[in-house]
């Protein structure tokens, strides 16, 4: 047979030869033949016959003839090696999120149109998304809780995400829903689970209380030590945020799970200080994302995101040092990459923005995401109508084969074009990659496939533990 | 798969399949294949199937004639296969003339 290589990424990395087959997202360890046929045979390019195989690269690898088809045979197996002349669309993917199209799962709830903050980096107009401030009534609220359980009445799990602006200045909505969401999920035998986002200044006793009697969890956004965090996440009035939000999160970080969300921005990219500051204030978990801003003055440029990567890969150096001690450090873009690797993710939308999650707004309609709240053209339904056509058309748009960038990128199938509204912002179209984070983010994957590796060979517990979804699901 | 090793869920799943596939066609217990070595479970084992354990029954009269080879243009393909749970490896392919 005449084979060439398969699509793979090849890691040598500790000792071990690992290849990551990118039409299955399969992570395999080779042994040193087999590696060195997958080098050779690509080194050989286009095609590799039978005569080739047992007279050039058998001798190169110092095995027999036999070895070295028993070897290939092995590979083609796997799909590492391909027949020759077949075309690369034709590799075998083993899809595992398939497009859903069937309901909405998740909602975004914009309790509140209006923040008490006034972030320098707002995407969302300090909270009022282009509109005037507003909050969600009590009837919108609980009409938004009634379709997400009726639009799909076989989803056995309902996940209500309140959201804003800054959802506590409509506390009383909150609760009504998920007290409504409560009485339903009871009703039909289904599970309703929760989420916060908040800016945590307006924290009470009472709201860490209901909180944790519903079992919220709840993410706090927090730029950093208090200089960094002042600087970009002030009141109003420009006085700085931090002393407030430690002071107001207190009872939820003793009651509730409490992730911090760090917003990273050029004006601080010290991203260990800022993660061990925050864990060592007491949030169980830290994560960060770079910000999308359209303002240079926040937006990470190209050297900055090589700057940003040398702290990540300290980080995730962290995570697995933890890790192989059997304990686990509280940096959550370590463990997200970690269970996508894991379990082999493929997947067509880069989110599940439009596919299984929707954002519903205080005026009753609902968009792709909570980010393209407000944004012309990124509405799905209302309230009124329910989901309609546009959010077909917005799911043929968002699908990775619309990504024309993407098509030879070994990532995509785990990163699948990145966040929409990046796109959107940065290249002024959904289906535009926006190029200036592939470069980096291809990098973090590649480092987060050697911790996996590290970690899932070294301590197998741990992984079964904290990675492996089966475990979780057994577990909550 | 000695030489492989599976690291993580979605490589175990492949190296399963792989496993189980005597022809290189098959990708679960039934059999989505032209080829012959069908009624091959994927841990070797005669398939469960009864429509498919007795082969000779199913060559003859299989409405599905892709299954198998037709008995009229093939009708000695079965002779070298004594014992279908035992010698199903001597069943010989049909070549592909297009």
């Amino acid at each position: 047979m005449v084979f060439r290589v398969g699509e793979f990424v090849a890691v040598e990395h500790g000792g071990r030869r690992l290849a990551w087959h990118v039409p299955t997202s399969g992570l395999f360890e080779l042994d040193p033949v087999s590696f060195r046929l997958l080098a050779a045979s690509e080194r050989l390019g286009g095609a590799v016959a039978d005569e080739v195989l047992a007279g050039v690269i058998a001798p190169e690898l110092g095995v027999s003839p036999e070895e070295a088809r028993s070897a290939a045979g092995e590979l083609l197996a796997l799909g590492l090696l391909v027949p020759a002349g077949r075309p690369q669309h034709l590799d075998q993917r083993l899809v595992d999120l398939a497009p859903k199209r069937k309901g909405v799962a998740s909602l975004v709830v914009h309790v509140a149109h209006t923040c008490n903050l006034a972030c320098h980096y707002c995407y969302a107009d300090h909270g009022k998304y282009g509109g005037p401030d507003s909050l969600m009534t009590e009837e919108t609220a609980r009409r938004f809780v009634d379709f997400l359980f009726d639009n799909d009445p076989e989803a056995p799990r309902l996940r209500l995400t309140f959201f804003g602006g800054e959802p506590l200045l409509n506390f009383p909505v909150v609760r009504l829903a998920a007290d409504h969401a409560r009485a339903r999920a009871a009703r039909e035998g289904r599970r309703a689970v929760f989420a916060l986002t908040t800016n945590g200044t307006l924290v009470t006793e009472e709201m860490a209380a209901y909180l944790a009697e519903i079992d919220c969890s709840v993410t706090v956004s927090i730029d950093g030590d208090r200089k960094t965090n002042d600087l970009l996440r002030p009141f109003h009035g420009g006085r700085g945020s931090y002393d407030r939000i430690i002071e107001r999160v207190a009872p939820l970080l003793a009651r509730c799970r409490t992730v911090a969300r760090v917003t990273l921005t050029r004006r601080d990219l010290d991203v260990v200080r800022i993660v061990e500051h925050l864990l060592g204030v007491g949030f169980r978990e830290v994560g960060v994302t770079p910000v999308d801003a359209g303002d240079p003055r926040f937006d990470l440029g190209p050297g900055d995101y090589e700057a940003l990567l040398v702290g990540l890969g300290a980080l995730a150096d962290r995570y697995r040092d933890e890790a192989l001690q059997g304990r686990r450090f509280g940096f959550s873009n370590v463990e997200t990459v970690l269970k996508a690797f894991h379990q082999g993710q493929n997947k067509d939308y880069a989110c599940g923005a439009g596919v299984s999650m929707i954002a519903g707004s205080p005026d009753g309609k609902m968009s792709l995401c909570h980010r393209f709240v407000g944004k012309e053209g990124f509405e799905v339904g209302s309230l009124e109508a329910g989901l309609d056509t546009r959010r077909d058309v917005m799911l043929d748009r968002i699908h990775l084969s619309n990504r024309t960038d993407c098509a030879t990128c070994w990532a995509r199938y785990v990163c699948s074009g990145g966040c929409h509204y990046a796109n959107h912002l940065h290249g002024g179209d959904v289906r535009r990659t926006y190029l200036a984070h592939c470069d980096w983010l291809r990098a973090w994957y590649r480092k987060g496939l050697e911790v996996y590796a590290d970690v899932v060979l070294g301590n197998p517990s741990f992984v079964q533990r904290y990675i492996d979804p089966d475990y979780l699901c057994a577990v909550q | 798969m000695s030489r492989v090793k599976g690291v993580n869920v979605k490589a175990r799943a492949v190296q399963d399949r792989a496993l189980g596939d005597v022809r290189g066609y098959t990708f679960t217990d039934c059999c989505p294949s032209f080829a012959p070595g069908w009624e091959v479970g994927r841990r070797d084992d005669p398939d469960p199937c009864p429509w498919k354990t007795d082969l000779s029954l199913c060559w003859q009269t299989c409405y599905w004639t892709g299954q198998v080879p037709d008995a009229f243009h093939y009708n000695s393909w079965y002779d070298q296969c004594g014992n279908i749970n035992n010698d199903w490896r001597e069943l010989c392919a049909i070549p592909d003339n297009g």
